[in-house]
């Protein structure tokens, strides 16, 4: 069977068979709830704001311009509604989110970390939850996404050059982790 | 000199073919670089391997319920606007003339009365009707008719463009 696209999927959404759309959430609903979780730190919450993605995504597909992928605008929406929940929860997110040129310290959570784990995966893995938000929402996005940084830089409504910035910086930051424990050494 | 950026590059396949002979030649020599991309690298792969979250089970299937619940509860509620509409006039209508017949018969005893009435009612429908034909007949008035025919679709043409600009920005200002 032919695999629709995700703009024959939308065409025929807004011809009215509203059950396609169910062929853009089964596409997109994993991956963007990764970035929820990620964002807002746990599942109940991450799906509240699954749940309002789609939704807003749905009650805006008419308004989608198609100058960009239907990923792309997705991910905004996603991306904004995270924040959104987020900041009326946290205050500190308005700190966090401030500036990209902010240094970050891993060295409070890497003894427990390092400690609790056997091998450089299960331990980078963990550390990633401690990277600023937006350093492991980057990495998201680039890894699990599959995002170019041009999208990525679209998606967090920064510069390409920024988004660079952090991608690099952010793994840059666990290369560093792993050479401080010489985990390079492994392969 | 290798920095983080070139190595950066190098793990994602950014760089030219002059810039990447020339990085392999200049790895060779440089210890502490060879070390940060052996890092660069591990970390490269165990970031390939993330797992992707799964969203709850039955997500598609309990978001889809909700989305043709709150639809079709819309449809419902603009068909009943209609009808509701519709039904006002058809018993407005049908009240007036229960309440013209019910009249004719309690006001008028005789059937000579009736005829009477009758006969008064269809002159005066009859004189109406010519008294409207003679003013529709009218050029002037085809004319101004026309014209305010037209001024109503243009109006109303504006209507829904005013609309659907008020829609688009609505959904604009909601992501």
């Amino acid at each position: 069977m032919k695999k629709l696209s995700d703009i024959e999927i939308i065409d025929s959404v807004l011809k009215g068979n509203q059950g396609d759309y169910s062929l853009l959430i089964d596409r997109y609903k994993d991956k963007a709830f990764s970035l929820l979780k990620r964002l807002l730190g746990n599942e109940m919450d991450a799906e509240e704001a699954l749940q309002d993605s789609f939704l807003k995504a749905y009650n805006s597909l008419g308004s989608f311009r198609r100058d960009s992928k239907f990923s792309t605008w997705f991910y905004r929406i996603t991306y904004n509604t995270g924040l959104t929940i987020l900041s009326s929860k946290k205050r500190k997110i308005e700190h966090e989110m401030s500036s990209i040129d902010e240094h970050f310290d891993l060295g409070d959570f890497d003894n427990e970390i390092y400690s609790t784990t056997s091998n450089p995966k299960d331990y980078l893995l963990k550390m990633i939850d401690k990277l600023p938000i937006r350093n492991a929402l980057v990495l998201i996005l680039f890894y699990i996404d599959d995002m170019s940084l041009n999208e990525i830089s679209q998606v967090m409504d920064v510069s390409l050059v920024n988004a660079k910035v952090l991608l690099h910086r952010s793994r840059n930051s666990l290369r560093d982790l792993l050479l401080k424990h010489n985990y390079q050494e492994v392969i | 000199m290798i920095n983080d950026e070139l190595l950066n590059k190098y793990i994602d396949n950014e760089l030219t073919d002059v810039e990447l002979a020339e990085f392999k030649k200049e790895i060779q020599t440089d210890a502490e670089a060879q070390n940060k991309l052996k890092a660069l690298k591990l970390t490269d792969e165990i970031l390939n391997k993330m797992e992707v979250n799964r969203a709850p089970v039955n997500f598609t299937e309990m978001f889809m319920k909700k989305i043709i619940t709150v639809s079709s509860f819309h449809k419902e509620k603009v068909s009943y606007f209609f009808v509701s509409i519709i039904s006002f006039f058809v018993l407005t209508i049908t009240g007036i003339l229960g309440y013209s017949i019910s009249k004719i018969e309690s006001g008028s005893s005789s059937i000579a009365e009736k005829n009477q009435y009758v006969q008064k009612t269809k002159e005066v429908l009859s004189g109406g009707l010519g008294e409207l034909n003679a003013i529709l007949s009218n050029d002037n008035m085809l004319l101004i008719g026309a014209g305010l025919t037209f001024v109503l679709l243009i109006s109303g043409y504006f209507l829904i463009e005013n609309h659907k600009n008020f829609k688009e920005k609505l959904n604009r200002f909601s992501h």
